[in-house]
């Protein structure tokens, strides 16, 4: 039996959002926008985890009493005892039924909060908790919708994957997390099973902040597929609660043959359990940062690292998103065994009154320049989504 | 009298499948029927209990065929038992035992039978008692038994049962 898994992959998020900046740092100052998307972010994360966990382990209680097995048989035996001219007789007999597969089915968003995501991004991640409520064994069959109504946009689906690989969270590629296609792996769970479904979507750009995208996702056991021909709750043929499908449920525990199938609850079209959505929720802004050392010439006219050879760096910032960043400053002091080669900074994207000259004249008005052996550029407020670009050359001592 | 024409017999509920029909059957089996000449005749049942709405919006229960049953189904169990034979069984004599079946839980007051004294026994059998007569020991202390207590039903028929004569007991559950 499968084990609950209340996992989710932030850390792999987090990862994304902050690469490694070898020698840049990058300072927001006075930015109450990007303030808010790193301390809160983090403990907001922490906290969805906690939340997670105890959504799951209350699915998972309420899900455990799924009932008497389909196929079992229920014997009920009465014993008759008399006495006729003090002679004491016994007498019996015994009344049995079979157990009837019940379809039912909890699909539940493990996501207690909103999934931020960027413009732009792809793969975003949500997660589903899908349980057979039934009491027999089932295949579920699963459907995504990224284009639920009354939302500001649609994501668009990337993937579904079934956490088969046994590690907290959702892994893509050798080793990883099965990818889901219908009709060929549709997940088979046994009465009270449940398993956890990934679902990854695309996100368009050209977005505003705080824009939202619903998106749902549907689980319908495959014997009402096979009983009613549609796994559409929106069509006619889909079955009513009481539904019974003679033959088509679990192998009856003895006598050969299979029990009925019945269509419970959870698959009334009115309060649907086999239906969950969850939003995402375009995030204010996000900056990645990456520094390169594009090319190298050496004093023989060569690509080698020697003294003397000038090293050219290219730091690029991108902003993704479409929210407002305040007061970037980018500052990247320049490691210990170079020196700045004067004149050689040129910045794209630079605001007005910035110059990308060497000084940082006049004060508080050209705040972009040299200061000391370390890099200043100053780009002020910005909106995504923008790519600005620093570059610079240095002398290797 | 010859002891011939005494020995009971018992006819198990009728079941109308031979091997699985329409997914669901109703199997019946004798226990034992090692005599002959029948005397008192033992008809054990199962209905579900099944709720529907009827014209005027009500909801109304009706006993059907226990065809398709799921967790969480109510199902009434009755047992008619008949003198078939030609003289009378003492009074007093007739008692009834029935286990609650396996994954069921009896559903509270409803085992009734004419004229019989109806106990309760909360440990497979070994004692009868009255409802408020059961007590169970809880977390050290003492407290009134629950009817999913109960692990078997018993029913005593106090008058004698003349020949052609009889009586039926019956009792609900649900199952699990």
């Amino acid at each position: 039996m499968k084990r609950p898994k209340y996992e989710r992959g932030y850390a792999q998020r987090s990862a994304s959002l902050l690469p490694g900046l070898c020698h840049s740092s990058i300072d927001v100052m006075n930015s109450s926008e990007f303030r808010r998307l790193w301390p809160v972010g983090r403990a907001l994360f922490a906290g969805r985890v906690l939340v997670t966990f105890l959504f799951s382990l209350m699915a998972w209680s309420e899900a455990y009493a799924a009932g008497t097995g389909a196929g079992v048989v229920v014997p009920n035996s009465v014993t008759l005892e008399y006495s006729q001219s003090g002679l004491t007789r016994t007498t019996g007999a015994t009344a049995s039924f079979f157990v009837d597969e019940l379809l039912d089915v909890s699909i539940v968003s493990s996501d207690a909060s909103s999934i931020g995501v960027l413009a732009g991004e792809t793969a975003a991640v949500q997660q589903y908790t899908l349980t057979n409520l039934g009491n027999g064994s089932e295949a579920f069959r699963l459907t995504v919708n990224d284009a639920v109504a009354g939302d500001d946009f649609d994501s668009s689906l990337n993937a579904l994957y079934l956490e088969t690989n046994g590690t907290v969270g959702l892994q893509v590629g050798p080793g990883g997390d099965d990818l889901y296609v219908a009709g060929t792996n549709d997940p088979i769970l046994l009465s009270d099973d449940f398993l956890t479904v990934y679902v990854t979507a695309d996100i368009p750009a050209g977005l505003m902040v705080d824009d939202v995208a619903l998106l749902s996702l549907r689980a319908i056991g495959t014997t009402i597929l096979a009983g009613a021909g549609t796994d559409d709750p929106a069509l006619p043929a889909f079955p009513a609660v009481g539904t019974s499908f003679p033959a088509l449920g679990d192998p009856a525990s003895t006598g050969g043959g299979n029990v009925a199938a019945m269509v419970g609850i959870s698959y009334d079209i009115a309060t649907p359990l086999y239906l969950a959505q969850h939003d995402f929720l375009v995030n204010d802004v996000g900056l990645a940062i990456t520094k390169t050392a594009f090319f190298v010439e050496d004093p023989l006219g060569g690509n080698a690292v020697l003294p003397g050879s000038v090293v050219s760096y290219r730091v690029s910032v991108n902003l993704v998103g479409g929210g407002a960043a305040q007061s970037l400053v980018v500052t990247d002091p320049l490691p210990v065994d170079v020196l700045y080669v004067p004149n050689s900074l040129s910045v794209v994207g630079l605001p007005a009154g910035e110059e990308a000259d060497d000084d940082l004249v006049p004060a508080g008005v050209d705040n972009t320049g040299i200061n000391g052996e370390t890099v200043e550029v100053t780009f002020g407020d910005v909106t995504g989504p923008l790519s600005l670009t620093i570059e610079y050359q240095a002398i290797v001592q | 009298m010859p002891i011939s024409k005494g020995f009971p017999t018992l006819i198990s509920s009728v079941s109308k499948f031979s091997g699985i029909v329409a997914g669901t059957v109703f199997v019946a089996a004798a226990l034992a029927a090692p005599q002959a000449s029948a005397r008192v005749e033992l008809v054990n049942e199962v209905h579900k209990v099944d709720r529907y709405v009827d014209d005027k919006g009500r909801v109304q229960r009706r006993l059907v065929e226990p065809n398709q049953v799921v967790p969480g189904d109510e199902l009434r169990y009755s047992v008619r038992f008949t003198n078939t034979g030609d003289n009378n069984v003492d009074a007093g004599s007739v008692v009834i035992t029935n286990p609650i079946p396996g994954n069921t839980e009896y559903l509270e007051g409803t085992a009734a039978g004419d004229a019989a004294n109806i106990l309760y026994s909360i440990d497979a059998g070994a004692q009868f008692g009255t409802p408020v007569s059961l007590r169970v020991e809880e977390d050290g202390s003492e407290a009134p038994a629950n009817a999913s207590d109960y692990t078997t039903i018993r029913w005593v028929y106090a008058p004698s049962l003349a020949p052609g004569a009889t009586g039926t007991v019956s009792f609900n559950v649900r199952l699990k």
